[in-house]
């Protein structure tokens, strides 16, 4: 199976996604924006599938979308509080753009499935080197702003008042989370990015004591999911993305039975 | 010394004014608390201490160099949505520098409140499972921790038993006795004020007052059944 090259080039890259991801996503989920990640990823389509339709690789164009449309809605919903209904508008835009693009580039469907549901077999070489560039970035960046993002993902009602420059962290958290929005949906898809994202976080959150418990515990159901559907889809050539659903789903439905200490 | 000083303080939201006129002190090592009827503006005042909110007119001094201010607010949603030692809850104060992990001094400074504040018992328990004291306990404590010139407190005691809300200021003022912190505190609990309080400043549209809490009119608080304090 590891003999293959597009079988190493999707280990390295969902190894790397499922890292950031686990990282990224547990200040995601404790800043309470899963609804946020999940409409970026519709707005990562419609950037897909503008990069398709001038030609780029679909990763540009859907880093453009998300990072700008993170720090403007994000912005935007977290001063309205209520910010449901402008997110469902912004959703709605996104993927209708999306399908419109689609249609203009004159991709066939199997490029509009491969950004909505992923496809980490068919990932380039040139695409690894992206995805692992941008991973790296996100987690250096990630690291050496541990202790604000921490603060602020965790408390923010003091978090605005402790940190020095609270704006500067929070627009930095959107853009971190954009970013990872985009290079996780190389593996799962742009539909499906909450499973990478916001599970693994989720049910480490229920078992994790400190927040580095918690972003090692969804590190690690995140490479669990990752590296045994790649297996099972190689076994059985049925979708990673069904693998990667199914199996963090199942962590996450798991530890909503561990209620006690 | 003073640590700062508001001078004919006014706050207008739209055409009304929240209040005009308003002067007092925060003193070293003193306890300061704001009082008033619900929706008269001590937030907003405090909101301006924090520098997160204009003044009309009048204006703020701070003592020079600035102490690190530290405010616990009313709510705290976060607090009860994670599973998080009172520990690692406590240690989220400290936000600056770029080291993933605790220095062996922060540990130590952890340690330190945790044990000032009567939590090293339940250090690893979770801050999401303890008791409504406990949980304010932890909140100061998070505010403590990095050893703070000015303290302000908003309602800490409001959803506490009795037992608890003594623990609760006994700490603060314990505290405030062995280091060089000076607190300004919301509350509407008279006993507490009466107890733990040096100085007051009654918010009021017109003509507020600031004073010694032992020279404190608690009468006029209380006639009318108006609910001043």
């Amino acid at each position: 199976m590891l003999n293959y090259s597009f079988m190493q080039n999707a280990f390295v890259v969902g190894t790397l996604i499922a890292i950031v991801s686990g990282f990224i996503g547990v200040f995601v989920v404790a800043r309470h924006m899963s609804f946020l990640a999940h409409t970026l990823s519709e707005i990562g389509f419609a950037g897909a599938s503008f990069g398709l339709f001038m030609g780029w690789s679909p990763l540009i164009g859907m880093l453009m979308f998300t990072i700008l449309a993170s720090t403007t809605i994000g912005e935007l919903g977290m001063r309205e509080g209520r910010s449901e209904s402008l997110i469902s508008a912004v959703s709605a835009v996104a993927i209708g753009l999306g399908i419109a693009f689609l249609a203009l580039s004159q991709k066939n469907a199997s490029a509009a499935t491969g950004i909505l549901f992923g496809s980490i077999f068919s990932i380039s070489q040139q695409n690894v080197l992206q995805v692992v560039i941008l991973a790296v970035i996100v987690l250096a960046v990630g690291l050496f702003f541990y202790r604000q993002l921490r603060h602020f993902a965790f408390d923010y009602n003091t978090a605005i008042y402790s940190l020095p420059h609270v704006l500067l962290i929070e627009v930095l958290f959107l853009v971190l989370m954009a970013m990872t929005v985009a290079i996780s949906s190389q593996v799962v898809g742009s539909l499906l990015i909450f499973i990478l994202i916001t599970l693994p976080a989720s049910a480490a959150m229920r078992w994790g004591r400190t927040v580095w418990q918690m972003i090692g515990l969804a590190i690690a159901f995140g490479i669990f999911g990752v590296w045994s559907a790649l297996a099972l889809s190689y076994w059985t050539n049925v979708p990673v993305s069904f693998y990667i659903a199914i199996i963090e789903a199942g962590i996450y439905f798991i530890s909503l039975i561990n209620r006690d200490e | 010394m003073t640590v700062l000083t508001g001078e004919n303080i006014g706050i207008k939201f739209g055409e009304r004014w929240l209040y005009q006129h308003v002067n007092f002190e925060l003193r070293d090592q003193r306890v300061l608390a704001v009082i008033g009827d619900n929706g008269v503006g001590k937030t907003t005042l405090i909101r301006s201490i924090l520098g997160q909110q204009k003044l009309t007119t009048g204006q703020l001094t701070w003592t020079q160099p600035k102490p690190t201010v530290r405010y616990v607010p009313q709510e705290r949603p976060d607090a009860q949505d994670f599973p998080l030692r009172i520990a690692e809850f406590v240690g989220l104060s400290f936000d600056q520098g770029m080291r993933p992990w605790r220095t062996q001094k922060e540990n130590t400074q952890l340690q330190h409140i945790l044990n000032d504040t009567n939590l090293a018992q339940m250090a690893n328990r979770r801050i999401d499972r303890a008791s409504g004291g406990e949980r304010q306990r932890a909140y100061l404590a998070q505010a403590l921790l990095v050893n703070p010139g000015v303290l302000i407190l908003d309602e800490a005691t409001a959803n506490l038993d009795n037992i608890a809300k003594y623990e609760l200021m006994d700490v603060v003022r314990h505290y405030r006795d062995h280091h060089q912190l000076s607190i300004i505190m919301i509350s509407h609990d008279l006993e507490i004020i009466q107890e733990y309080a040096d100085d007051y400043l009654l918010l009021k549209p017109q003509g507020s007052e600031f004073g010694l809490v032992k020279d404190l009119d608690i009468t006029q608080l209380e006639a009318g059944n108006q609910d001043h304090a």
